[in-house]
């Protein structure tokens, strides 16, 4: 079976400055002991949004002016780490659809792929660039398409690449293995309610 | 021209490649834990495809939370265990006999030269220092995994580190790992496999060699790699001598074909002569952020933790054991020693190892990793900091707050005595 084809993405950004921002950063591992992606959406930077907090600051994934964000934006290495899938779904939940940054850590850029979140590349200065502006304008809408690896904000067109491999996977609506291998969703909640864990325990989570 | 060792492994194993670049391959172990894998499981239960594509080829363990601590965890150990029982999957390991992933797996004699190896935790890069291509990957594709027992990975580069020279005094693989990752920085190896070559390698027994290859992740490596030799196949033997009718020339030969080609294409390759190497740690919340202890006496610490799938095996307990012989840790310093595997305890109970160190004021738990991420079993509060034999020094990593210096078994202990990071030859004869 497969998923829904990702071509265009538009909607606003959020700047997440910094090299190597990590998955324990993006979700603790206090929130590994959940069974459910669920709910982990409220949960994303946690750590970090409480101690640029404690330092009378406000991180951009609680600045109402950066809510409803779909583009994360971010510099170098994003992801690295902890191989937790948790990470992607966390920011998913959140409503990120795309991430633009400098370069991916190799699982956490798979993870996205498995997820249907494009990442991709631009340069440093690119980077900076879209940092700045989202920063300037946070209302300012950002246009994404797949097909041509292009970014369009305001009247500016800007490449942003994707592997081939990937930008297959998304235009063919091959990206999710498991929707693939996997297909029986619409049982999915009828089963849901029938498992002990979802059932007896889901209110522990 | 020339095929690397992971680019042979590709090869054999490729099912489809439906993008170029992208290559489903076949896998041959399919790993575990309770952390990553209840997600998949009540996934597959909710699409009612609760099967796993081959039980003999899937190897279970409860690691990071055990025993369990509250119900969260037990619920995580709970699913994995009923899982593996309802699918008759016989190599599972629990309370009793269980060990962290990266050093029972091995120890259990589950990993061969060649292999594909899966599982959803980031320190699966170990493996590869039997010659084998293992990754980490998340829960989606680990659950692929499970059912259909393949997964589609990128083709990556390799990258060879060829390390040469003579450790020094008080230097050990920890430290080579650590200065490998300094040079590459923290994504330089991103998307490539790192192969590690050269006499230092190949002077290395295999708990060296995987303290190496579990570092890979650090420089952002898909894998760590060594040829597999002699060394692999003494390592190997109990498991693998009926396999190959008691003829090591034969399991040898068989071995070498995965070695990468003389004339094999590397992204780069990176020469470091580790004679000059001095004991190092980490400063900071990246493992590139290296230092010479020598530079870092006057930072105190408040814990010590000798253990996680990195240093917890039996030569480091035996090496923590050297340094703590005769001496006590510092009063302000807490000692915590998690020895790897159930097996591994065994043995440093017999050897006097953990007598030695419990002398010294170390604590004693069972076989676990969960104080590496701030889990369970020695969390630090905030504003605390710790020499840690494990592999990540992330903000937050072992507690919220806390600061996590990375180093070798030795100058750990070393630092727990003194009370403040501390050069281990300080303290050796």
């Amino acid at each position: 079976m497969k998923s829904a084809i990702i071509d265009q993405i538009s909607g606003t950004g959020v700047p997440v400055r910094g090299n190597d921002i990590d998955t324990d950063r993006i979700i603790p591992a206090r929130f590994l002991k959940r069974v459910t992606f669920d709910g982990l959406g409220a949960h994303a930077f946690e750590d970090d949004i409480a101690a640029v907090a404690a330092k009378g600051g406000r991180h951009p994934f609680r600045d109402d002016k950066y809510s409803g964000a779909a583009v994360l934006v971010s510099n170098s290495n994003f992801g690295c780490g902890s191989s937790r899938e948790h990470a992607p779904q966390a920011l998913n939940r959140f409503g990120i659809r795309a991430i633009i940054a400098e370069s991916y850590s190799e699982i956490f850029f798979g993870n996205c792929v498995s997820l249907g979140i494009p990442c991709f590349s631009v340069s440093h200065d690119v980077a900076d660039y879209i940092l700045s502006s989202i920063e300037e304008n946070s209302s300012m809408v950002l246009e994404i398409s797949v097909e041509n690896e292009a970014l369009k904000i305001g009247d500016e067109v800007i490449a942003v690449s994707l592997p081939k491999g990937a930008k297959g996977q998304f235009l063919d609506g091959t990206w999710n293995a498991r929707a693939q291998l996997l297909a029986n969703l619409e049982k999915v909640r009828i089963m849901a309610k029938s498992i002990p864990y979802f059932s007896e325990y889901q209110s522990l989570f | 021209m020339g095929k690397t060792l992971v680019q042979k492994i590709f090869d054999s194993h490729l099912k489809a490649e439906p993008f170029e670049g992208t290559k489903v391959l076949n896998l041959d172990v399919v790993m575990c834990h309770e952390i990553t894998t209840p997600i998949a499981i009540a996934d597959l239960e909710w699409r009612e495809k609760d099967r796993v594509f081959d039980a003999a080829k899937i190897k279970v363990v409860i690691d990071h939370v055990t025993p369990s601590k509250d119900t969260k965890s037990a619920v995580q150990a709970k699913i994995l265990r009923e899982w593996a029982r309802r699918h008759n999957i016989k190599d599972f390991f629990d309370i009793g006999e269980n060990g962290v992933c990266h050093a029972l797996f091995p120890e259990k004699g589950f990993i061969r030269p060649g292999y594909t190896i899966i599982m959803g935790d980031s320190h699966t890069c170990t493996h590869g220092a039997f010659g084998a291509f293992a990754a980490g990957v998340g829960t989606t594709d680990l659950e692929v995994g499970i059912l259909k027992g393949v997964c589609a990975f990128r083709q990556p580069n390799t990258i060879r580190v060829n390390l040469t020279g003579k450790l020094g005094k008080g230097v050990f693989a920890k430290d080579v790992a650590l200065e490998v990752i300094r040079q590459l920085t923290v994504n330089g190896a991103t998307d490539h496999v790192i192969e590690f070559r050269g006499e230092v390698i190949d002077a290395m027994d295999m708990e060296q060699r995987m303290t190496i290859t579990n570092m890979a992740i650090e420089a952002g490596g898909t894998s760590g790699v060594c040829m597999p030799d002699e060394v692999t196949l003494e390592y190997l033997w109990p498991f693998i001598a009926e396999e190959y009718g008691n003829d090591k020339a034969k399991a040898l030969k068989a071995f070498k074909a995965w070695w990468s080609d003389d004339d094999a294409t590397y992204a780069k390759i990176v020469d470091i002569n580790v004679s000059d190497l001095e004991p190092v740690a980490t400063v900071g919340y990246k493992p590139d952020q290296v230092k010479k202890l020598s530079e870092l006496c006057d930072m105190k610490i408040d814990q010590v933790y000798i253990g996680s799938c990195t240093n917890g095996r039996i030569s480091d307990l035996r090496e923590a054991a050297a340094m703590a012989k005769g001496r006590k840790l510092a009063p302000t310093v807490r000692g915590i020693v998690s020895p790897a595997t159930t097996e591994i305890y065994k043995q440093a109970m017999q050897e006097g190892l953990l007598e030695t160190l419990m002398d010294a004021g170390f604590c004693v738990t069972n076989a676990t990793c969960g104080a590496c991420l701030g889990m369970s079993n020695g969390v630090l509060a905030p504003d605390e900091a710790c020499a840690a034999t494990t592999n990540r020094n992330f903000n937050g990593r072992m507690g919220k707050g806390g600061m996590v210096h990375l180093m070798s078994p030795a100058a750990a202990v070393a630092s727990g005595i003194q009370g403040t990071l501390c050069d281990p030859r300080t303290m050796m004869e």
